[in-house]
C-alpha cells in the first residue's frame, strides 16, 4: 500500500549560516532561533554573541526554550487505557492464524 | 523500497520488538489529536493493525516511531477528520507569506516570559495546546513533545521541510498568544 510508505531519506540542507566573527543581526538571529532551539542547527559564535548583546532575542529565546521543555515534561503522557495492549496483541495474532 | 519477507513468527517478533514500544506515544499522540479518549483508543488499535498488515513493507532497523506516527496520522484524516465537525481552518497561504515577510517579528507577546510560563501549572500549558487548530497542534506535538527532527516530519506529514519550519513557527507563535491570554486571566501577568 503506496500510502503507508515513507519517502526515500531526503537531506535537510542547512541554508543558514554566518562567519564566525560577524556580526548578526536580529533578523538574521531570529530566523535561526527555532533551528537552533530545536537543535537543528548548532549556535554559531556570532548568535551567542548576539544574544549576549540584544535583550529582546535572549528573551525570545529563553522563552521559546522554556515552553518546549515545559511541553516536553508535562505534555508527553497519557494514562493508557486498560487493556489496550493486550486488546491489540489479541486482534492482531489471533488473525494472523498462528 | 523493496518488500521483506517475513515467517509468521518473524512477524510477530517485529512488531512485538519495533512497534509495540511505542504504544504510549502512539496513545498520547492519538489522544492530542482527537482529544478524546475513545477515539484515541480506536486510532491506536487501527494503526497497530495497519502496520501489522503492511509489515513486509517496513524496513528494520529503520525509523519505526515515523512510520507508525505516519499511519496513525493518515488514519485521523482519513478516519476520524472526516467525521468531526471542525473543519481545518489553517490557511496555508497566509502561513507562508507570515514566514516570508521581511519585517522583524520580535514577541507579538512582549510580556510574557520565561519565569512567568515556568510559574504555570502542566494543565495551562495543554489547554493551550489543546486550543490550537489541529494542524498547528501537529507540528508542536511531533516536534516538542516527541522530539522528531524536521526531516522526519516532514515524512510523516507529506510536506515539505520549510513548511514545517513555517507551521511550527506559526504554531509557536499561537501558543505563546494563548499563554499570554492564560497568564493575564491567572494574574501572572
Ligand atoms: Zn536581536
Amino acid at each position: 500500500m503506496e500510502s503507508e510508505k515513507l519517502p526515500e531519506n531526503s537531506d535537510a540542507h542547512h541554508e543558514h549560516s554566518s562567519n564566525c566573527n560577524g556580526t548578526i543581526t536580529c533578523k538574521d538571529c531570529l530566523d535561526v532561533l527555532d533551528m537552533v532551539i530545536d537543535q537543528e542547527e548548532s549556535p554559531t559564535e556570532a548568535f551567542k554573541q548576539h544574544l549576549k548583546d540584544c535583550l529582546p532575542c535572549l528573551e525570545k529565546y529563553n522563552l521559546d526554550k522554556a515552553i518546549k521543555e515545559i511541553l516536553h515534561k508535562r505534555c508527553n503522557h497519557q494514562e493508557l487505557p486498560p487493556g489496550l495492549v493486550d486488546s491489540i496483541k489479541l486482534r492482531i495474532f489471533d488473525n494472523a492464524g498462528s | 523500497m523493496g518488500k521483506q519477507k517475513y515467517t509468521e513468527q518473524e512477524k510477530k517478533d517485529v512488531f512485538n520488538r519495533e512497534f509495540m514500544p511505542y504504544v504510549d506515544s502512539m496513545y498520547n499522540f492519538a489522544y492530542r489529536l482527537s482529544l478524546d479518549q475513545d477515539d484515541a483508543k480506536d486510532l491506536v488499535q487501527d494503526t497497530y493493525l495497519k502496520a501489522f498488515r503492511f509489515i513486509e513493507s517496513f524496513e528494520q532497523g529503520t525509523n519505526a516511531k515515523a512510520w507508525l506516527f505516519r499511519i496513525l496520522k493518515n488514519s485521523f484524516i482519513n478516519d476520524f477528520r472526516k467525521k468531526s465537525k471542525e473543519p481545518s481552518k489553517v490557511d496555508y497561504q497566509e502561513v507562508e507569506s507570515f514566514y516570508n515577510s521581511d519585517e522583524v517579528d520580535h514577541p507579538i507577546t512582549t510580556d510574557l516570559r520565561d519565569d512567568t510560563v515556568k510559574e504555570m501549572m502542566g494543565d495551562e500549558i495543554s489547554n493551550a495546546l489543546n486550543a490550537l487548530d489541529v494542524d498547528f497542534r501537529t507540528v508542536i506535538i511531533l516536534c516538542d513533545i516527541e522530539g522528531f527532527k524536521y526531516d522526519e516530519m516532514a515524512k510523516i506529514l507529506d510536506i515539505p521541510i520549510g513548511t514545517v519550519r513555517s507551521r511550527l513557527h506559526r504554531a509557536r507563535n499561537l501558543l505563546k498568544e494563548k499563554l499570554n491570554s492564560y497568564a493575564k486571566k491567572m494574574g501572572y501577568l
